[in-house]
């Protein structure tokens, strides 16, 4: 068999990906290893409307669970600060179906798709990508192509194969575990947040509501000595309103917070998403981010067949693209997660007194200067860097 | 005899992955010498001639399911 390019991985990155190729007239391959695309989610399923609607796809209400308005963020010592309002809606989605949606919606581009199909290896030939090894229930099988986009995931095995270093540092990695929860008392539209090295150290917690009283319930923990599992059965434990609820669902995942990889491109090879460590390093979340590059990657490697030149040089478009894009945001949400960490459970109490007593998002330096005259220079610091 | 406690001996020093696994791929994620690969969908395979037993894995495993 032969395409012009093999897409490995139909999360959101590659079913992007397939879908902007396919769109432009490229012959697509979209390969996933799971036998069901979507499943098993390894997500919290938290996203903004902004980005979604920017990217242009059709949002059905399949796969929306619910939409939010913001967040309640509670400090370790329980201070609550308000982050919502209208500026601040989202949706959590239902990832099965939003993951399968976004490859029916490269399929009808034109791709073709194949599950169950795992990419073992690549066929490299003058330093250049030739092909991709694939397996489908017993059969291995070689598929002829011009480049590859890399869409596989924290564990990516054709950045690896490449040369590309996709490795994470453990003090870098989070370590997340969350339960679906029926039966809870939350708010429909609310998220809720909470921080403090005791709740999930180095990292923290959340409620994100997909119904009335059903929620997925998780942490994330970095640099701890339990897993993540024993962390969120004590915080849920610890917390009344989801004490008494009913298990229907486990996630587990790492979620990296380095920010993205050095270099994400090769002689035919682009990593995107999670491969590329796409992720806010903040916040934990990437769904954008990973089909945003998705987009570029699709984009850039049609400019790239029209040249037939998929050399490095000419695939480097690819990052200079995706870092205008995504990259200030991503390297601001590092800026403010290296100050987080500095922080101690105290401190960042006293930042939940101070933001609790100001309207989020209409805040100056002034206000906070004015308010925060009694705080340590280290909270100031951090409140600066904020704004 | 002694050829069996070898290789209980042996047995005891390889890296165990537990059934409590859930295919994350969080532990390869996180290998720094690239001794672990999630195959297919439900299988992380262990070069031990690659692991160094640094314990990234074991302390990155959200499910607690590996011991080095």
């Amino acid at each position: 068999m032969r395409c012009d390019f093999v897409v490995v991985g139909a999360g959101p990155g590659g079913s992007m990906a397939a879908k902007t190729l396919a769109e432009k007239g490229a012959k697509v391959l979209l390969v996933e290893k799971r036998p069901e695309i979507g499943v098993p989610v390894r997500c919290a399923e938290a996203t903004g409307i902004e980005g979604l609607k920017a990217l242009g796809i059709k949002i059905k209400e399949k796969f929306i669970a619910s939409r939010t308005r913001g967040a309640y963020v509670y400090s370790p010592d329980g201070t609550l600060v308000d982050i919502s309002g209208k500026e601040y809606s989202g949706y959590i989605l239902e990832r099965r179906l939003f993951d399968k949606y976004l490859a029916i919606y490269a399929a009808e581009a034109g791709a073709e798709v194949r599950t169950r199909t795992y990419a073992y290896d690549l066929l490299i030939k003058d330093n250049a990508v030739k092909g991709v090894f694939l397996k489908q229930f017993n059969k291995r099988f070689l598929v002829e192509c011009k480049a590859v986009v890399g869409a596989d995931g924290i564990e990516s095995k054709i950045g690896r194969r490449v040369g590309l270093n996709t490795r994470t540092k453990l003090s870098q990695m989070t370590s997340n575990a969350q339960f679906e929860m029926v039966g809870i008392d939350v708010h429909e539209d609310i998220m809720e947040l909470y921080f403090g090295r005791e709740v999930a150290p180095g990292g923290y917690a959340w409620v994100f509501p997909k119904g009335k009283d059903i929620a997925n319930v998780g942490l994330g923990i970095r640099n701890a000595n339990k897993s993540a599992l024993e962390y969120l059965k004590n915080f849920i434990n610890s917390k009344k309103h989801l004490r008494n609820g009913k298990i229907s669902g486990i996630v587990v995942g790492g979620v990296p917070v380095q920010g993205p990889v050095e270099k994400t491109y090769s002689n035919g090879v682009v990593l995107v998403g999670d491969a590329a460590r796409h992720v806010d390093p903040l916040t934990g979340g990437g769904i954008y981010n990973a089909m945003k590059c998705g987009v570029i990657a699709g984009e850039v490697l049609i400019e790239a067949l029209e040249k037939d030149n998929f050399s490095e040089e000419s695939l480097a478009e690819y990052e200079k693209r995706w870092k205008q894009a995504i990259g200030s945001a991503l390297m601001r949400s590092l800026r403010v997660k290296e100050g987080l960490e500095k922080l101690n459970d105290e401190q960042l109490n006293q930042i939940a007194k101070v933001l609790s007593s100001l309207k989020f998002g209409s805040v100056d330096l002034k206000d906070i200067t004015k308010i925060s005259e009694e705080l340590p220079p280290e909270v100031i610091e951090f409140l600066q860097g904020l704004l | 005899m002694e050829k069996f406690l070898w290789c209980i001996l042996l047995l005891a020093k390889l890296m165990k992955i537990s059934k409590a696994c859930c295919y994350c791929g969080t532990c390869v994620a996180v290998c720094p010498s690239n001794a672990l690969e999630l195959c297919d969908c439900e299988s992380v395979v262990v070069n031990e001639k690659l692991c160094i037993k640094c314990k990234a894995c074991e302390k990155a495993c959200p499910v607690g399911a590996i011991r080095v």
